[in-house]
């Protein structure tokens, strides 16, 4: 049996070894016509095309038209203050904060951003007065007891390559424009800096800008002009406020308040630079009292708290000048590379007018109800205030991918900043009418996905009125004197944050 | 609390001030391309970058071709002239703002 299977297998491989030549030509034949055919789809296939449209595609989706991004942050701040009397409280509290990015271009030369923002402290607050945590200048720089998600920007940009014919590449932008965290803050807050210069101006703004690059017509490296201009406060009463016939009227003795100003880019090689800006801002509100009472200790009158509203009476001009090395010299080491260090000038000046009524107890005048003229940060003169702030940061040895940065700024007496969106809980450092000093530590935990900073703000103030508006609450009383005693005004604030931070 | 403020500061000083090995970033990269590539390339940053998609980025740098493709953008720009040590940082702002990266710029 074994040997007839064996026979067999034998006969049918000798079999199929002689197959035909014919046949095995028709099967080469037909290998090449498939092969050609293969070569001829594939010269068909035009790769560069296909890598084009995969291109457009991954551009204008990211997923939905509109590219997202993420910055997360939980902080944790210890704040502190104590009086001239000596009188102090601590307290620490826990925040996250949540923006989301939203960017798009459908053509080159126009763009829309925008961001949402949450900001919230941790648990239910029982106190439930919000005072100025939804004023539209800080609402979203405010950790607030809601979880409301906010627009914290939202502006388009259209970018044109020349400007009445010359070689001026130009932008035109409106909307809720990115007007916090500008250049020179924007080191100790970790991030790329926005519009303003932030020595000055830090507040959120609905406005415009143009800005015209004027480095080609000039031939100096850097040269831009940007004019800006914003709304800070309307006139309009609300829809249905009053008679549901007439919305959006103007409000009996309330103008609008509006900033108009330029910032000027005289230089800028990418290491050196100069920054420089001016404005002015019309129809500023303040508190301003209706009753004075007389104060026997000061020998004076003083406004009746209780009786303080806000009204518009002052106009105001800032400017400022900023000078930054972003690296110290060329190729000296990586660290002086990789430092950035600047200083800042910054002025500041009031321009009061009219008046109030207000009516006088006590004193000479009392009973007396007459007309009193406005004040600006407590002065019916118009005052100058001028402000230094110096700062340098470098990457840190011991610990890898950080950078150290420390800062210091100085205000005289009726310095008055723009600067009230400035996120540090203790109040803006800017603001400072004293001394304010800084160290920081920024941290990189994966990449600048995860980031973490511990930051310390010590303010030593030397006049009241820092934090006020531009009425008679911005009065500048000197901390350490007598009048400063009585009130028992703030002297010191400090402010220990450290936050975890993602970012994608 | 003047000690404690104290100490703080000292701590955090005392982490610094010599020289460590720097991390490629695109930000380093955008500020290297304004010092030393805008004015021989006459062309901004974003442009530059939007020359090639991010594929295309990423071959070019694999393939050790980074800074021949800036001398032929960029002719007056000698691909000698471009230290090793910025290559990297310069790579990664092209591809973060490549012409498929969808990042678009702000003002």
């Amino acid at each position: 049996m074994k040997k007839f299977i064996a026979i067999s297998a034998v006969a049918a491989m000798v079999s199929a070894g002689f197959a035909s030549d014919a046949d095995i030509k028709a099967e080469l034949e037909a290998l090449k016509k498939e092969i050609q055919a293969l070569k001829e789809a594939q010269a068909k296939i035009n790769v560069k095309s296909l890598k084009r449209q995969i291109s457009e595609i991954k551009a204008k989706t990211g997923g939905d038209n509109l590219k997202w991004s993420v910055d997360f942050r939980t902080a944790y701040d210890a704040i502190g203050y104590e009086t001239i009397n000596g009188n102090s409280s601590w307290n620490q509290i826990l925040t996250n904060r949540l923006w989301l990015g939203m960017a798009y271009a459908p053509k080159d030369n126009v763009v829309f951003k925008g961001l949402l923002s949450y900001y919230k402290v941790y648990g239910q607050s029982v106190d439930t007065t919000m005072n100025f945590n939804y004023f539209d200048w800080i609402v979203n720089e405010t950790p607030n007891i809601s979880g409301e998600l906010r627009v914290k920007e939202a502006y388009w940009l259209y970018f044109g390559d020349s400007f009445l014919g010359a070689d001026i590449p130009w932008t035109a932008s409106f909307g809720r424009r990115p007007a916090t965290d500008g250049l020179l803050v924007s080191y100790r807050e970790d991030q790329n800096p926005k519009s303003p210069l932030g020595h000055i101006i830090n507040t959120e703004f609905d406005g415009a800008s143009f800005k015209f690059n004027l480095e080609n017509v000039t031939d100096i490296s850097g040269m831009y002009l940007k004019l800006c201009m914003g709304r800070g406060m309307t006139n309009a009463t609300t829809r249905y406020s009053s008679d549901p016939a007439i919305n959006y009227t103007k409000i009996n003795n309330w103008q609008n308040t509006d900033l108009f100003g330029f910032i000027f880019v005289p230089y800028d090689d990418g290491q050196y630079s100069i920054h420089t800006t001016a404005f002015k801002a019309w129809n500023l509100p303040g508190y301003y009292a209706t009753q004075y009472g007389f104060d026997t200790t000061l020998n004076t009158y003083l406004p009746n708290p209780t009786s303080m509203r806000l009204e518009q009476g002052a106009d105001y001009v800032g400017a400022a000048i900023s000078l930054l090395a972003q690296g110290i010299g060329d190729g000296i080491n990586d660290t002086l590379d990789d430092t950035n260090a600047f200083i800042s000038f910054a002025w500041s000046k009031t321009q009061p007018y009219g008046s109030h009524s207000a009516t006088f107890l006590g004193g000479p005048y009392n009973g007396v109800t007459m007309n009193v003229d406005n004040a600006a940060l407590g002065s019916t003169d118009s005052e100058t205030g001028t402000s230094i702030y110096l700062g340098a940061n470098w990457p840190c040895i011991l610990i890898s991918d950080a950078r150290l940065g420390v800062e210091y700024n100085h205000g005289t007496k009726y310095w008055r900043s723009f600067t009230y969106a400035e996120d540090t809980l203790a109040g803006s450092k800017l603001a400072t009418r004293g001394d304010a000093y800084e160290v920081w530590l920024t941290k990189e935990l994966i990449g600048k996905t995860l980031t973490a900073q511990i930051r310390y703000t010590y303010i030593d103030y030397k006049y009241t009125g820092s934090q006020a508006f531009f009425g008679e609450a911005g009065t500048p009383i000197e901390v350490d004197s007598a009048a400063g005693r009585y009130f028992d005004a703030l002297d010191k604030a400090q402010d220990i944050r450290f936050y975890i931070r993602y970012r994608y | 609390m003047k000690k404690f403020a104290t100490l703080v500061l000292s701590a955090m000083l005392g982490l610094s001030f010599v020289s460590t090995t720097s991390f490629a970033d695109v930000t380093k990269g955008q500020k290297l391309f304004q010092k030393k590539l805008k004015k021989p390339c006459g062309m901004t940053g974003a442009k530059f970058a939007a020359k090639h998609t991010q594929d295309e980025w990423e071959e070019i740098y694999e393939e050790g071709k980074f800074k021949e493709e800036i001398h032929k953008i960029c002719p007056k720009v000698k691909p000698e002239s471009i230290k090793d040590k910025w290559v990297k940082h310069l790579y990664d702002f092209a591809y973060e703002y490549a012409s498929d990266s969808g990042n678009v710029p702000s003002c």
